[in-house]
């Protein structure tokens, strides 16, 4: 099936529609890495042999539909913390934490009789049922433009999506809407870069395309490396044509006729869906020479990271796309000028692309209109970290991170208090409670120390350590530094260094910490040197009691940082045995019945004995 | 700000000095222009910046933008109108402060590091590491790989970067070159040599030294003009005759001397003239120096230590033998390792190229400067689009040839390729790539073998050019009211060899007087052909009381002293052999006494007097006297050192 | 395995037309099908790309994606991002180091097992995650260790 003309698209369009009209319910099961993790894909076979079990009739494809329920995988629904989820409608229940187990009993109560399992159903904590997605806080707060549909269509469906609206955007664009008026409704909507830096997209693509170059690229960068981050997987893994229809918009607007997209190579699945994809766009005429019949030759093809968080930095990126050693180069000329093999060269995030169709589709005036003057539309942010509710959400720019926190997230785990949350990576810094009524934007981060970044959001209470986490931070900026450069290679060593032995208890000088910072900050050749420093300044700036805890007291307030504490059993033990089993050091002897001792020396400080403990005998 | 009177230079201020600069200079560039410093290891002016030391960190402000300011690389950073550039603000002093104390810690005995730090008031390192001396500035990888055939590369990322070869064993790659220890600011790479042998990255490399036929020599001392670090030395023996000597304690191995040996008396170990002249009949004969990497087996590559190796009877060869085309690739001049290797090559490459064009070959012969690791493969694509439009190569033959190199082996060459009936020689486009004129006149000036000798020694030596030689030889005919056209043979007398003069023979028919260039071309056409032949030389001399109108032409005053000594005193020096040293030691005193006379000008006879003569007066013996060639008799210009 | 590696490794890179700038993903698949960068194989690449050996290297040595040594028959991946971190990744590592005798980016002696730490696979609403041959693991406590290690050791 090959799409000639806008008209054909259309009218596939309408075929598609159809064939979903006719289904009566729709069964989607979530299948992001985070439900996978926990099944999911166990969970869908499950129901579909329940349905063969109990005669329903059902289809796993769009392009078989039939008049009984439509089974299909999904991406990302968000609230990973519970999931695998199944969803169901025209009811719109969500199940949680479903198990194959449960497979016969939704097929025989939902889908035949048309009733809800209320035990799979979410409680709010005031007791109440709550069985459909739009009554659950989670995503009573969220507006989803990236995201959208993430959790609804089948990831590999091409039918799926354009029956959703599509390539819509494109078509409008190839209908008549010259290039220039693209990067306008671009300029005008406000969008800026959602990988970190938050440059107007726009202003971008207008230097590409006026930029002189035998050739233009475009890029989509999907190495999200932010540990704690997975905005771009969920939306590489969930909506992959929708990042597709992006860049083919964007090589429109600027003239580019190949792009690539650099996936993370930790994704594996991401990978999968996205080539998938763009092999199903071949084939659709969406992607390749004349594109739509409309005369526009678009080569797409993907890119694997190596594995290096270096080359989230885009100079870094084109590097490694060229097949070289992933170094960044000092930017005085702009990659929009000279970037990709010398090339004027478009990059953006994977979540940027995916907010251009939506721009198109519904108009630059109603993207503006989200968030606040400085930072435009919507963020996906993955919250993660001590929150009740983690997963993936996407809001206006502007809500607060309190907001974000305690409506989305539901608070701390265990009832913990709220420390602080890191944005912004390990380019980021920490907030600290208090100011947990800053808006999510970009210029009100920037002021608090810390940035937007790629939209990771930890959440950390009491019983995180400021001073381990910022070594944690410069540990990993360490492996990842390329080394070029003497600030970011030499200092980041040498800032790991200071802080090993404050979190040692060894006494350290914080302005010298601070003068190396400085040095580091404004010496390094990019971003990532540049930035590095971040968690550490952030960290100084709003908890330098808790560095002084440890360089005067040799005490870690937060019992995290291991040479300052020490696990020792209390009275009340007895005697189960149960933490001397699970010991992987072998560090803990007793008698049956008799209060046990960890020898000091062997242990581990892991952990793992605290965890089985079943009178909270171990203590730190 | 003031717009700049020159377009295209900007107007910057560094350190309150306001300079002007094209734009697009990067600051560093421009500060060193200057005298102004900036700290900076990994900078070198041969290859592309990087930006990695970050002690050249500059900060930046503009008088149009206030408030604006920004901390950048000098080296990477190219200047704009109006920049101001301050390179001692205390941001900047205080960021060089920290990365000398780190580069301290990392490299503690580097003598160029603790200078730097000591500078700028670091004396110790507050938590040496001295791991590794190395401070990584990737000098080493960059002019590895941007001149020679990357065989190192900094492995791992991060702290564990490291400059290594694969896999931390001996490279294949390495050619030995030492550019990679000597560029580095902190000896951090061992490198010798010694006995012979390079010593580098776990590797050994033997030196190709000369090898030298004594009796051969004849001590003209081409070789110690050739080779860039003085080493042969011509020395006169017991018995008066002089032979080369090379110190092998200090040779290189570049080959050098050997390729521009006129009497074929050196040669090389491991690349003899035999094995080098040995071609293989081939599309695209390609030759480089070592440092090229090469890395396609699609055409046939010869690797010699250097360029300037090459030998105008190597390509000789190599087209007789069916090449269509030959390219050398090797350094732009300023990248040789051997100083002048590639010019030497250049220049062999334009003989070889006017020889295979006098006999009917055209230009075939492709020099290309290349860089980085794709530059011969690049420069072989650019080359086989050229060859589209080459006729095919007829030759396709090995004849056995007595002599492998000097003079003799190329006269050789020429007389086999002037047999050649499959080459249509092209004498009359030949004479007008030379910019000589090529109508048909009565009196016909019959080249002989002077050509070749003058094409062979051209590069040489300088200002021995034929073109200027044949037009005032023509110029002198005419004032002797004979209207001369050139006739270019490849020589009738001994020296070109012993085909040939048969040919030219019937090509002269009966031309009413031919005058030679050389008295053995006027002997051998009478003798073998019975054409009446006079030399110039014999005119000349038969003439020379009316030479006082050359010293008009010279625009002399007519009342110089040197007229006179024209006039009166001529040297005759016929033997191509050298002088036995009592003879040179007459010769130095004539030209003393001529100088100390007034004498600016000498008339000398013979070309090969004037090669030895100009052999006598090479740098470092007689430096006063400057030649100057016209013809066969030549205007020994004489400058007296007062 | 070795017997047929040149044959291999050429129709790798002849998928990728031997294009240079697919010399990362030509790595990738190599790394693939021998879960390590066999020194052959990457001379043979260096060869067939037209590439310096060192540039090879360079690259080889410097993604974290590929591996010059033989890797154990299951990988181990522990997460490392920052929200395992937080949730105690540091205590699993300690306790799957002190379990299997060797340091993350190790072998163990019989090569059954690789140890190997990353900065995060989007899987943080798990956290901890570890993950063991392919398979994701949820929630991983240092007292869960001794069965992740339970997997079908497939000796040929």
């Amino acid at each position: 099936m090959k799409l000639t003309s806008i008209g054909a698209l259309n009218q596939w369009r309408q075929q598609q529609q159809a064939a979903l009209a006719q289904f009566r319910t729709r069964v989607q099961v979530c299948c992001g890495t985070g439900c996978l993790a926990r099944g999911a894909e166990e969970v869908l076979q499950a129901l579909q042999q329940a349905c063969v079990a109990e005669g329903v009739e059902h289809s796993l494809v769009l392009a078989q539909p039939c008049q009984g329920v439509y089974l299909l995988p999904t991406g990302c629904h968000g609230l990973c913390q519970m999931g695998p989820q199944v969803r169901i409608w025209p009811q719109d229940w969500v199940y949680h934490h479903v198990k194959p187990a449960d497979a016969r009993e939704i097929v025989q109560v939902s889908l035949v009789q048309g009733k809800l399992v209320e035990r799979l159903v979410y409680r709010h904590f005031d007791g109440s049922l709550r069985p459909t997605a739009t009554q659950i806080p989670f995503y009573q707060h969220q507006v989803r433009i990236a995201t959208q549909d993430c959790g609804a269509l089948d990831p590999q469906s091409l039918e799926a999506y354009v029956a959703a609206g599509g390539f819509a955007a494109l078509a409008q664009v190839l209908s008549g809407l010259p290039p220039g008026q693209v990067i306008s409704m671009i300029e005008e909507s406000g969008l800026r870069g959602r990988g970190g830096g938050g440059y107007p997209t726009g202003r971008k693509w207008r230097a590409c395309a006026q930029a002189p170059g035998q050739q233009r690229y475009i890029i989509g960068n999907g190495d999200e490396g932010d540990p704690g981050a997975f905005m771009d997987l969920a939306l590489m893994e969930g909506v992959p044509y929708r990042i597709i229809e992006g860049m083919i918009i964007g090589a429109y607007a600027v003239g580019a006729r190949s792009g690539y997209l650099y996936v993370r190579n930790e994704y594996p699945l991401a990978v999968q869906r996205l080539q998938q994809a763009l092999q199903r766009c071949y084939a659709a005429g969406l992607l390749g020479p004349d594109i739509l019949g409309c005369g526009l030759d678009f080569d797409l093809q993907i890119n694997r990271g190596g594995g290096a968080f270096v080359c989230g930095e885009s100079s870094a990126l084109m590097r490694s796309l060229e097949g070289r050693v992933g170094e960044p180069r000092a930017k005085y000329i702009h990659s929009v000028v000279k970037g990709l093999y010398d090339q004027p060269t478009v990059l953006n995030n994977v979540e940027t692309w995916a907010c251009v169709p939506a721009i198109i589709t519904k108009g630059a005036a109603w993207f503006a209109q989200l968030g606040t003057a400085d930072s435009k539309g919507t963020k996906a942010f993955s919250l993660v970290g001590k929150v009740v509710h983690s997963g993936l959400i996407e809001v206006p720019m502007g809500t607060s991170i309190q907001d974000v926190v305690f409506k989305i997230g539901g608070g701390i785990i265990a009832d913990g208090t709220f420390k602080a949350v890191q944005t912004g990576g390990p380019s980021g810094g920490c907030i600290p409670a208090h100011l947990a009524h800053l808006p999510l934007e970009y210029a009100a981060l920037n002021q608090a120390g810390s940035m937007m970044g790629s939209g990771g959001l930890i959440v950390m209470d009491q019983h995180t350590c400021m001073v381990d986490l910022a070594k944690y931070f410069i540990h990993f900026l360490l492996e990842e530094s390329c080394g070029k450069c003497v600030p970011c290679r030499e200092g980041l060593r040498r800032l790991h260094l200071l802080l090993e032995r404050i979190t040692q208890g060894e006494a350290q000088d914080l302005e010298e910490i601070r003068q190396l910072c400085q040095a580091i900050k404004i010496g390094s050749l990019c971003g990532l040197g540049q930035s590095a420093v971040n968690p550490v300044l952030s960290t100084l700036r709003y908890y330098e009691e808790e560095y002084r805890a440890h360089i005067q007291e040799q005490k870690c307030p937060a019992g995290v940082c291991r040479a300052l504490i020490h696990f020792r059993i209390l009275e009340n033990c007895v005697g189960c045995g149960r933490c001397r089993e699970v010991c992987p050091a072998d560090a803990i002897a007793g008698e049956k019945k008799q209060p046990h001792r960890i020898d000091p020396q062997r242990c581990l400080k892991c952990g793992a004995c605290v965890e089985v403990c079943p009178v909270n005998a171990i203590v730190k | 700000m003031q717009a700049s009177s020159d377009p295209q230079l900007v107007t910057v201020t560094i350190d309150k000095r306001v300079l002007q600069a094209p734009a697009g200079t990067m600051i560093l560039q421009l500060a060193r222009q200057h005298g102004i410093e900036i700290p900076s290891l990994c900078d070198h002016e041969g290859l592309e910046p990087q930006g990695a030391c970050r002690l050249c960190l500059v900060e930046i402000s503009h008088p149009q933008w206030p408030g604006w300011h920004k901390v950048v690389t000098a080296c990477l950073y190219p200047i704009e109108d109006g920049l101001v550039i301050d390179t001692q603000s205390p941001q900047v002093v205080q960021a060089r402060q920290v990365i000398l104390e780190l580069l301290l810690s990392r490299a503690p005995q580097a003598p160029v590091v603790r200078a730097l730090a000591q500078r700028y008031g670091v004396e110790q390192p507050r938590y040496p590491d001295p791991s590794s001396n190395c401070i990584l500035c990737n000098l080493c990888v960059r002019v590895c790989h941007t001149y020679s055939t990357g065989a190192i590369a900094t492995m791992q990322r991060g702290i564990l970067k490291e400059v290594a070869p694969p896999l931390a064993q001996a490279p294949v790659e390495c050619v030995g070159c030492g550019a990679c220890a000597t560029i580095c600011p902190v000896d951090h790479i061992p490198w010798t040599r010694e006995h012979g042998v390079v010593q580098i990255w776990s590797k050994e490399f033997q030196l190709a030294y000369p090898v030298i036929d004594a009796a051969a020599c004849t001590g003209c001392g081409v070789c110690e003009e050739i080779c860039p670090f003085s080493i042969p030395r011509v020395v006169v023996q017991r018995d008066g005759s002089m032979v080369v000597t090379i110190n092998q304690d200090y040779c290189r191995g570049c080959g050098l001397c050997v390729a521009v040996c006129p009497s074929g008396a050196l040669d090389q170990q491991y690349f003899s003239h035999q094995q080098l002249n040995r071609g293989q009949a081939t599309t695209v004969q390609v030759m480089s120096c070592t440092r090229s990497p090469w890395r396609t087996t699609k055409n046939q590559i010869l690797k010699l230590p250097c360029t300037g190796r090459i030998t105008t009877t190597m390509l000789l060869d190599s087209l007789i033998q069916g090449s269509q085309a030959i390219l050398v690739l090797g350094r732009s001049q300023e990248h040789c390792a051997y100083h002048n290797g590639e010019t030497t090559a250049q220049q062999t490459i334009a003989q070889a190229n006017a020889l295979a064009q006098l006999v009917g070959l055209g230009t075939r012969i492709y020099w290309r400067a290349t860089q980085g690791q794709d530059g011969p493969a690049n420069a072989l694509a650019a080359l086989e689009s050229t060859m589209a439009n080459l006729p095919p190569n007829p030759l396709l033959a090995t004849p056995a040839f007595t002599h492998a190199s000097g003079h003799q082996a190329l006269r050789e060459r020429l007389a086999w390729l002037r047999c050649q009936t499959s080459l249509q020689p092209d004498r009359q486009t030949w004479l007008t790539a030379q910019k000589l004129p090529c109508e048909q006149r009565p009196v016909v000036l019959y080249t002989g073998c002077v050509p070749v000798i003058d094409i062979l020694y051209g590069p040489v030596l300088p200002g021995w050019e034929v073109r200027s030689w044949l037009l005032q030889a023509l110029a002198l005919l005419e004032h002797w009211g004979m209207s001369a056209s050139i006739f270019l043979s490849a020589g009738a007398c001994t020296h070109g060899g012993a085909g040939g003069w048969e040919h030219d023979r019937a090509l002269l028919g009966n031309k009413t007087q031919v005058i030679t260039l050389c008295p053995d071309c006027a002997q051998a056409l009478q003798k073998h052909g019975g054409i009446p032949a006079c030399s110039l030389d014999q005119l000349v001399l038969s003439k020379h009381d009316q030479l006082s109108w050359r010293a008009l032409k010279l625009a002399l005053p007519a009342d110089h002293p040197a007229v006179e000594v024209l006039a009166s005193h001529l040297i005759t020096m016929t033997q191509a052999r050298p002088l036995p040293l009592e003879q040179a030691h007459q010769m130095r005193q004539y030209l003393q006494q001529a100088a100390s006379e007034g004498a600016t000008h000498l008339l000398v006879p013979t070309p090969a007097a004037w090669a030895y003569q100009q052999y006598l007066t090479r740098p470092g013996s007689w430096r006063q006297v400057h030649l100057e060639p016209i013809l066969l008799h030549q205007l020994v210009q004489v400058q007296s050192s007062q | 395995m070795s017997n047929n590696l040149t044959p291999q490794v050429d129709a790798i890179m002849a998928r990728y037309h031997q294009r240079r700038d697919a010399l990362i993903m030509i790595l990738q698949d190599i790394q693939q099908q021998w879960r390590y960068l066999p020194a052959s194989a990457l001379q043979q690449v260096a060869r067939g790309l037209g590439l310096p050996l060192s540039s090879v290297y360079s690259v080889a040595t410097f993604y974290k994606a590929f591996s010059l040594t033989p890797q154990g028959r299951t990988v181990i991946h522990v997460c490392q991002g920052t929200t395992c971190h937080v949730r105690g990744a540091p205590g699993l590592i300690a306790a799957l180091q002190h379990r299997l005798g060797i340091a993350p980016g190790e072998t163990t002696a019989d090569q059954a097992f690789t140890l190997k730490t990353v900065n995060c696979v989007g899987a943080c609403s798990m956290a901890p995650v570890v993950i063991v041959g392919e398979q994701y693991h949820a929630n991983v406590t240092p007292a869960q260790i001794d069965s992740l290690l339970e997997v079908p050791d497939e000796t040929d």
